[in-house]
Order: structure tokens, then sequence, then C-alpha cells
């Protein structure tokens, strides 16, 4: 049994895949064999590939979970101020305005070089700012506060 | 079942492959078995734009021959709005990080310095509505979208009501942050 799935892993990832899987290792190794105690299902061969839809499609999914809990998150700030909406505000707005400029890169920004290093420069920018925010919170006011401050105070 | 359908395959793919030559190896493998009967859309997406690119075409589609169009500017006041919103957000975060250790302006301190310089009040408050609208409106249009993802409101005559009921409707919760609640 064993020996079989050995096998038929071994037949998968030597001969069925496309040469262009060689390029997306990181396909072949995470998203075809997600459970490695059971064999791959029939539907799991292919002479394509086809993991970059799948990549695809959970990121839609992880965009839309993480939007709704954002018109959760947002009126509970409007009333409740502490700091796990604080960081939980810094967390999914650094987020979704990552995978916003993202699609803005893609969909603007074109050639072979450029989109490359834009992408390089906002995973940079996303991460100083999710550090910004991170520090704002712990040693500042906290978003909240602030903004609280900006609307009550001025 | 599935099993013994699998061998059956696999052994078929592997029987197949040792009976090719090593010269024949390389074209057949890449042609018959390994090759992609189908291509990603992403390849397509870079085949157009490389044919786009070759041929000099002009943009498509040309935006300005278009008569503006409600949804048109909806949806790109949806993105200007969400990209202006996450560039100030971008630049306090980081314009922070470097005030406050460097300089020592914490919030309280900037908010006192620009309370000390006595703004006229409805310049203060058009400062506020600059931050209160593009959030309400990106919020209640993202709303519009995500009915949209869950597979509502395509219908013409809908799509239009939702349109205006947005513009309208974020002035209105605009306004409600301002001065309602």
């Amino acid at each position: 049994m064993a020996a079989t799935v050995g096998i038929l892993r071994l037949a998968n990832r030597n001969l069925l895949l496309s040469p262009q899987l060689v390029t997306r290792p990181f396909v072949a190794s995470g998203l075809l064999h997600r459970n490695r105690l059971q064999p791959a299902p029939t539907t799991e061969f292919h002479t394509s590939p086809r993991s970059l839809a799948a990549l695809a499609s959970s990121h839609w999914n992880a965009e839309r979970v993480l939007v709704v809990s954002m018109l959760g998150l947002f009126p509970l700030a409007y009333f409740v101020q502490n700091p796990a909406v604080d960081y939980g505000l810094a967390a999914a707005v650094v987020l979704h305005g990552h995978w916003g400029f993202e699609q803005i890169v893609t969909d603007y920004i074109h050639g072979p070089l450029l989109p490359r290093l834009s992408k390089l420069a906002l995973y940079g920018a996303s991460v100083l700012a999710f550090a910004g925010l991170c520090y704002f919170n712990y040693n500042d006011v906290g978003i909240t506060k602030a903004v609280s401050m900006i609307w009550h105070d001025l | 079942m599935a099993l013994s359908s699998l061998l059956v395959r696999n052994s078929a793919a592997i029987s197949r492959l040792g009976l090719l030559s090593s010269s024949l190896r390389t074209t057949a493998l890449s042609s018959r078995l390994a090759a992609p009967m189908t291509t990603t859309a992403q390849e397509e997406m870079a085949k157009f734009w490389d044919k786009n690119a070759q041929k000099k075409r002009p943009m498509s589609p040309h935006l300005t021959i278009y008569k503006p169009q409600l949804t048109a500017m909806l949806s790109i006041t949806h993105r200007g709005t969400g990209a202006a919103m996450a560039a100030c957000v971008y630049g306090f975060s980081m314009g922070m990080l470097l005030v406050n250790p460097l300089l020592g302006w914490d919030f309280p301190t900037i908010i006192n310095f620009v309370k000390s310089l006595e703004l006229h009040p409805w310049l203060i408050l058009g400062g506020k509505w600059c931050m209160a609208w593009p959030i309400s409106y990106h919020a209640m249009n993202g709303i519009r979208h995500l009915t949209w993802d869950a597979g509502y409101g395509f219908n013409m005559k809908v799509l239009y009501r939702s349109g205006w009921f947005v513009f309208f409707g974020s002035f209105v919760l605009a306004d409600l942050m301002l001065f309602g609640l």
C-alpha cells in the first residue's frame, strides 16, 4: 500500500507534471500533496498546472473574510477602545491596503521588471506601515484613541 | 476501486514512458505527456500584453472616447478612495515611526500643535469631512461589491439603483459620522 503510494507520487512528481512546474516548485511541494497520509485522488493527476488557480481562489476567499470582519471591526472601534481593537485595526487596515495596492500594481504596471520591483517596494512599505502602527499602539495613544482625539479635541 | 483505477492509469503512463528512447524523450515528453493541454489565465494574459506592446497598440478601452457613466465613475472612485486612504495610513504610520522616536513628537503633542494654530472651524470640519467621506463611501460601495461577490445585484436596473444609493448614502453616513453619533 505504502509502496504503491510512493511509486504513484514519484510518477506524479517526475513524469506527469509539466515543465512549468519545475519553475514553480512551491506548487509541486505544497499544494499537490496536502495530506501526505492519503494517496492523491485521481482528480489530482494533472498534465497541466492547476495549483496557481487554487492559490488565487484561496486568496480571494481570504480577502472576503478580511473585508467582512472589517465591516464588524470598524463600527466596534467607533464605540470600544482597547488594545485588541487597536492591533486588530492595524493588521486589518495594512493587509487590506497591501492587497489593494497589489491589485493596482497588477492592473497598471506592466513590463518584465517594473511589476516585480513595485511589488518588492510595496512589501517593504507594508511591513514598515504595520510596524509603525504597532509602534503607535504600543508607545503612543493608539489608533482608536487618536481618531477619537481628532474627532473630539479638535 | 479508486486506487485500482489509479494504478491502471499510472502504470500505463509509466510503461509508455519506459518505451521512449532517450533521444525521443525530450521532444515526446514535452509535446505529448508533460506539455499542458491548456494554458493558465496568467499565461494568456502575458501573451495578450506582449502582443499589445509588440504591435504598439494604444490603450484599450480608450478612456476619453466614452461618455462617463455612473457605474464606471463609482468604480474608479472606490479604487481612488481606497488608495488615498491606504496611502494616508502608510504615510502617517511611517511618519510617526520617524517623528516619535527622533523628535519626541507623540500624538497629543501634534494635536495640541494643530489646536495652537487656531484654524478656522470650517477648515477643521473640512478636514474631518475628508476623513469621513472616503471611508463611508468605500465601506458602502464595498458592501455593494460583496453582494456582487455573493452573486446578487447584476441586473442593470438594480446596478444603477444600488449605485445611486451608495453615492447619496455615503454623504449621509459621512454627515452622521461628523454630527450624528
